[in-house]
Protein backbone atom coordinates (compact mmCIF):
# COMPACT_ATOMS: atom_id res chain seq x y z
CA UNK A 1 0.00 0.00 0.00
CA UNK A 2 1.44 3.87 -0.66
CA UNK A 3 1.93 5.52 2.16
CA UNK A 4 -0.13 8.59 1.94
CA UNK A 5 2.00 11.69 1.37
CA UNK A 6 3.57 14.35 4.41
CA UNK A 7 3.20 17.29 1.70
CA UNK A 8 0.99 18.44 -1.26
CA UNK A 9 3.59 19.96 -3.74
CA UNK A 10 1.85 21.97 -6.62
CA UNK A 11 3.43 23.73 -9.57
CA UNK A 12 2.86 26.94 -10.80
CA UNK A 13 4.64 28.21 -13.89
CA UNK A 14 8.19 28.64 -11.98
CA UNK A 15 6.46 28.69 -8.51
CA UNK A 16 6.60 24.94 -6.48
CA UNK A 17 4.47 25.43 -3.96
CA UNK A 18 4.89 22.95 -0.39
CA UNK A 19 1.67 22.10 1.81
CA UNK A 20 2.67 19.97 5.40
CA UNK A 21 -0.02 17.79 6.05
CA UNK A 22 0.64 17.30 9.12
CA UNK A 23 -0.74 19.89 11.64
CA UNK A 24 2.06 19.63 14.08
CA UNK A 25 5.35 19.34 12.90
CA UNK A 26 7.43 18.60 15.37
CA UNK A 27 8.91 15.03 14.28
CA UNK A 28 11.97 14.39 13.37
CA UNK A 29 10.82 11.49 10.94
CA UNK A 30 7.93 13.42 9.81
CA UNK A 31 9.96 16.88 9.45
CA UNK A 32 12.30 14.58 7.50
CA UNK A 33 9.92 13.61 4.88
CA UNK A 34 9.19 16.67 4.24
CA UNK A 35 12.51 17.77 3.37
CA UNK A 36 13.33 14.88 1.48
CA UNK A 37 10.06 15.09 -0.74
CA UNK A 38 10.76 18.47 -1.64
CA UNK A 39 14.32 17.86 -2.59
CA UNK A 40 12.82 15.20 -4.47
CA UNK A 41 10.84 17.35 -6.77
CA UNK A 42 13.12 20.43 -6.81
CA UNK A 43 15.53 17.60 -8.39
CA UNK A 44 13.42 16.74 -11.02
CA UNK A 45 13.66 18.21 -14.55
CA UNK A 46 11.28 20.50 -15.52
CA UNK A 47 10.51 22.29 -18.68
CA UNK A 48 10.37 25.48 -16.41
CA UNK A 49 13.02 26.29 -13.83
CA UNK A 50 11.76 26.36 -10.28
CA UNK A 51 12.59 30.19 -9.35
CA UNK A 52 10.34 30.48 -6.36
CA UNK A 53 9.45 27.74 -3.81
CA UNK A 54 6.89 28.42 -1.22
CA UNK A 55 6.03 26.72 2.24
CA UNK A 56 2.29 27.10 2.77
CA UNK A 57 2.33 27.15 6.27
CA UNK A 58 -1.48 27.96 6.92
CA UNK A 59 -2.40 24.98 7.89
CA UNK A 60 0.46 24.04 10.24
CA UNK A 61 -0.99 24.59 13.91
CA UNK A 62 2.68 24.70 15.54
CA UNK A 63 6.11 23.56 14.98
CA UNK A 64 8.88 22.84 17.30
CA UNK A 65 12.71 22.78 16.99
CA UNK A 66 12.84 19.86 14.87
CA UNK A 67 10.57 21.87 11.90
CA UNK A 68 12.27 24.93 12.71
CA UNK A 69 15.60 22.91 12.01
CA UNK A 70 14.18 21.32 8.66
CA UNK A 71 12.71 24.77 7.44
CA UNK A 72 16.40 26.16 8.25
CA UNK A 73 17.62 23.24 6.03
CA UNK A 74 14.96 23.66 3.02
CA UNK A 75 16.20 27.43 3.12
CA UNK A 76 20.07 26.23 2.77
CA UNK A 77 18.80 23.87 0.17
CA UNK A 78 16.94 26.51 -1.76
CA UNK A 79 19.75 28.72 -2.03
CA UNK A 80 22.58 26.23 -3.05
CA UNK A 81 19.59 25.12 -6.11
CA UNK A 82 19.36 29.43 -6.94
CA UNK A 83 15.36 28.88 -5.82
CA UNK A 84 13.96 31.90 -3.82
CA UNK A 85 12.30 30.77 -0.56
CA UNK A 86 9.15 32.20 0.92
CA UNK A 87 6.97 31.12 3.98
CA UNK A 88 3.30 31.76 3.54
CA UNK A 89 0.50 32.73 5.60
CA UNK A 90 2.09 31.01 9.22
CA UNK A 91 -0.29 30.95 12.08
CA UNK A 92 0.42 33.04 14.81
CA UNK A 93 1.29 29.80 16.67
CA UNK A 94 4.07 29.48 14.41
CA UNK A 95 5.21 32.56 14.28
CA UNK A 96 5.57 33.37 17.27
CA UNK A 97 8.19 30.35 17.63
CA UNK A 98 9.92 32.21 14.82
CA UNK A 99 10.48 35.13 16.11
CA UNK A 100 11.22 33.83 19.77
CA UNK A 101 13.93 32.17 17.61
CA UNK A 102 14.78 35.07 15.50
CA UNK A 103 14.47 33.02 12.84
CA UNK A 104 12.03 35.38 10.94
CA UNK A 105 15.19 37.39 9.93
CA UNK A 106 16.46 34.99 7.30
CA UNK A 107 12.82 34.30 6.10
CA UNK A 108 10.96 36.21 3.88
CA UNK A 109 7.26 35.96 4.24
CA UNK A 110 4.08 36.32 1.98
CA UNK A 111 0.02 36.17 2.35
CA UNK A 112 -2.02 36.97 5.81
CA UNK A 113 -0.95 36.02 9.21
CA UNK A 114 -3.34 33.50 9.75
CA UNK A 115 -5.39 33.65 12.99
CA UNK A 116 -4.89 30.70 14.58
CA UNK A 117 -8.21 28.35 14.76
CA UNK A 118 -7.64 27.00 17.79
CA UNK A 119 -6.30 30.03 19.81
CA UNK A 120 -9.08 31.65 18.02
CA UNK A 121 -12.03 29.73 19.44
CA UNK A 122 -10.19 28.50 22.62
CA UNK A 123 -11.51 25.23 22.22
CA UNK A 124 -10.54 22.06 20.25
CA UNK A 125 -7.02 22.13 21.34
CA UNK A 126 -5.37 19.18 19.59
CA UNK A 127 -2.83 17.63 21.90
CA UNK A 128 0.48 16.21 20.96
CA UNK A 129 0.90 11.84 20.37
CA UNK A 130 -2.05 9.60 20.18
CA UNK A 131 -5.30 9.56 20.61
CA UNK A 132 -8.38 10.40 18.86
CA UNK A 133 -7.69 14.19 18.44
CA UNK A 134 -4.33 13.46 16.96
CA UNK A 135 -4.22 15.08 13.40
CA UNK A 136 -4.44 12.66 10.58
CA UNK A 137 -0.34 13.07 9.38
CA UNK A 138 0.79 11.20 6.94
CA UNK A 139 4.27 9.89 8.18
CA UNK B 1 -16.36 20.88 33.09
CA UNK B 2 -14.67 23.25 35.18
CA UNK B 3 -12.58 21.60 37.65
CA UNK B 4 -10.61 23.55 40.93
CA UNK B 5 -7.45 22.54 43.13
CA UNK B 6 -4.19 21.12 42.17
CA UNK B 7 -3.65 18.14 39.99
CA UNK B 8 -0.82 16.23 40.44
CA UNK B 9 1.14 12.90 37.81
CA UNK B 10 4.15 11.27 37.98
CA UNK B 11 4.81 8.29 35.86
CA UNK B 12 8.56 6.32 34.20
CA UNK B 13 8.60 5.54 30.74
CA UNK B 14 11.21 4.23 28.90
CA UNK B 15 12.76 6.48 26.26
CA UNK B 16 10.34 6.72 23.65
CA UNK B 17 9.34 9.98 22.51
CA UNK B 18 5.87 8.95 20.98
CA UNK B 19 4.87 7.43 24.21
CA UNK B 20 6.75 10.44 26.11
CA UNK B 21 4.79 13.40 23.87
CA UNK B 22 1.59 11.77 24.72
CA UNK B 23 1.43 11.93 28.38
CA UNK B 24 1.33 15.75 28.00
CA UNK B 25 -1.96 15.24 26.86
CA UNK B 26 -2.98 14.56 30.57
CA UNK B 27 -1.44 18.07 31.76
CA UNK B 28 -3.66 19.75 29.00
CA UNK B 29 -6.73 18.45 29.98
CA UNK B 30 -6.16 19.88 33.54
CA UNK B 31 -5.47 22.66 32.69
CA UNK B 32 -7.87 23.00 30.17
CA UNK B 33 -10.43 22.03 33.50
CA UNK B 34 -9.00 24.86 35.17
CA UNK B 35 -9.84 26.60 32.38
CA UNK B 36 -5.97 28.24 30.91
CA UNK B 37 -6.30 29.65 28.12
CA UNK B 38 -5.53 28.04 24.52
CA UNK B 39 -2.46 29.70 23.57
CA UNK B 40 -1.24 28.90 27.25
CA UNK B 41 -1.57 25.24 26.77
CA UNK B 42 -0.04 25.37 23.23
CA UNK B 43 3.23 27.55 24.94
CA UNK B 44 3.50 24.82 27.75
CA UNK B 45 2.63 21.63 25.19
CA UNK B 46 5.71 23.24 23.19
CA UNK B 47 7.98 23.37 26.21
CA UNK B 48 6.89 20.40 27.42
CA UNK B 49 8.01 18.56 24.26
CA UNK B 50 11.44 19.91 23.46
CA UNK B 51 12.07 19.06 27.41
CA UNK B 52 10.95 15.05 26.52
CA UNK B 53 12.63 15.11 23.19
CA UNK B 54 15.58 16.36 24.84
CA UNK B 55 15.72 13.84 27.73
CA UNK B 56 15.15 11.01 25.54
CA UNK B 57 17.28 12.04 22.74
CA UNK B 58 20.50 13.57 24.40
CA UNK B 59 19.98 12.50 28.00
CA UNK B 60 19.27 8.90 27.56
CA UNK B 61 20.74 8.92 24.16
CA UNK B 62 17.71 6.60 23.06
CA UNK B 63 18.04 3.97 25.19
CA UNK B 64 15.18 2.09 25.93
CA UNK B 65 16.06 0.30 28.58
CA UNK B 66 17.16 3.59 30.04
CA UNK B 67 13.70 5.52 31.86
CA UNK B 68 12.59 9.22 32.47
CA UNK B 69 10.88 10.40 35.02
CA UNK B 70 7.74 12.69 34.80
CA UNK B 71 6.21 15.15 37.03
CA UNK B 72 4.00 17.26 36.53
CA UNK B 73 1.26 19.68 38.28
CA UNK B 74 -0.95 22.56 37.77
CA UNK B 75 -3.56 24.07 39.44
CA UNK B 76 -5.36 27.66 39.15
CA UNK B 77 -2.17 29.61 38.48
CA UNK B 78 0.53 27.49 37.92
CA UNK B 79 1.76 24.59 35.87
CA UNK B 80 5.21 22.91 36.69
CA UNK B 81 6.23 20.32 34.51
CA UNK B 82 9.60 17.67 36.07
CA UNK B 83 11.42 15.55 33.95
CA UNK B 84 14.73 13.34 34.81
CA UNK B 85 16.90 11.07 32.59
CA UNK B 86 19.59 8.83 33.07
CA UNK B 87 21.80 10.75 31.27
CA UNK B 88 25.21 12.12 32.20
CA UNK B 89 23.68 15.76 32.55
CA UNK B 90 24.38 18.74 30.23
CA UNK B 91 25.63 22.37 30.80
CA UNK B 92 23.25 24.87 29.89
CA UNK B 93 26.73 27.31 29.40
CA UNK B 94 27.76 24.86 26.78
CA UNK B 95 24.90 25.64 24.41
CA UNK B 96 25.42 28.17 22.00
CA UNK B 97 23.01 31.01 22.00
CA UNK B 98 21.04 30.21 18.29
CA UNK B 99 20.02 33.67 17.51
CA UNK B 100 23.63 34.74 17.56
CA UNK B 101 24.21 36.23 13.78
CA UNK B 102 26.82 33.26 13.02
CA UNK B 103 24.22 30.65 14.39
CA UNK B 104 21.10 31.76 12.85
CA UNK B 105 21.12 29.36 9.87
CA UNK B 106 22.68 26.30 11.79
CA UNK B 107 20.37 23.89 12.84
CA UNK B 108 19.94 23.00 17.05
CA UNK B 109 19.87 24.80 20.55
CA UNK B 110 16.39 26.09 19.72
CA UNK B 111 14.56 23.72 21.65
CA UNK B 112 16.53 25.01 24.52
CA UNK B 113 15.92 28.82 23.96
CA UNK B 114 12.02 27.83 23.22
CA UNK B 115 11.68 26.36 26.98
CA UNK B 116 13.59 29.59 28.51
CA UNK B 117 11.62 31.69 26.36
CA UNK B 118 7.87 30.26 26.70
CA UNK B 119 8.07 29.35 30.74
CA UNK B 120 8.16 31.62 33.28
CA UNK B 121 10.95 29.82 35.25
CA UNK B 122 13.60 26.93 34.33
CA UNK B 123 16.09 25.60 36.40
CA UNK B 124 18.34 22.56 36.46
CA UNK B 125 20.04 20.11 38.96
CA UNK B 126 23.30 19.95 39.55
CA UNK B 127 23.77 17.06 37.75
CA UNK B 128 21.90 18.77 34.86
CA UNK B 129 20.13 15.63 34.09
CA UNK B 130 16.98 17.31 35.67
CA UNK B 131 15.03 19.96 34.27
CA UNK B 132 12.00 21.91 36.40
CA UNK B 133 9.64 24.43 34.42
CA UNK B 134 7.21 26.44 35.59
CA UNK B 135 4.68 28.32 34.34
CA UNK B 136 2.33 31.22 35.34
CA UNK B 137 -1.13 31.65 33.52
CA UNK B 138 -0.77 34.01 30.82
CA UNK B 139 2.90 34.49 31.39
CA UNK B 140 3.89 35.76 27.31
CA UNK B 141 6.88 35.24 25.88
CA UNK B 142 6.82 39.02 24.77
CA UNK B 143 6.13 40.05 28.32
CA UNK B 144 9.64 38.59 29.38
CA UNK B 145 11.73 40.48 27.13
Amino acid sequence: MQKPSTVEIRFHDCEMVVSPSSKMINRRKTAAQISHQVGAALDVPREQLITDLVIDLSDVAWISSVGLNELIGLQARARTSGVHLRLRSPTETVREVLRITRLERIFEFEGELQLDPVLASGVDHQPAGGGASQPTAAV
Amino acid sequence: MVTSGAWTFQREIPSDTTLGSALVNELLEAMTARQWQPADLFRTQLAYEEAIVNAIRHGNRGNRELTVQIEMSCDEHQVQIQITDEGQGFDLASVPDPRQDDLLEVPGGRGVLLIHEIMSHVEYNERGNQITMVKHKGDAPAAKS
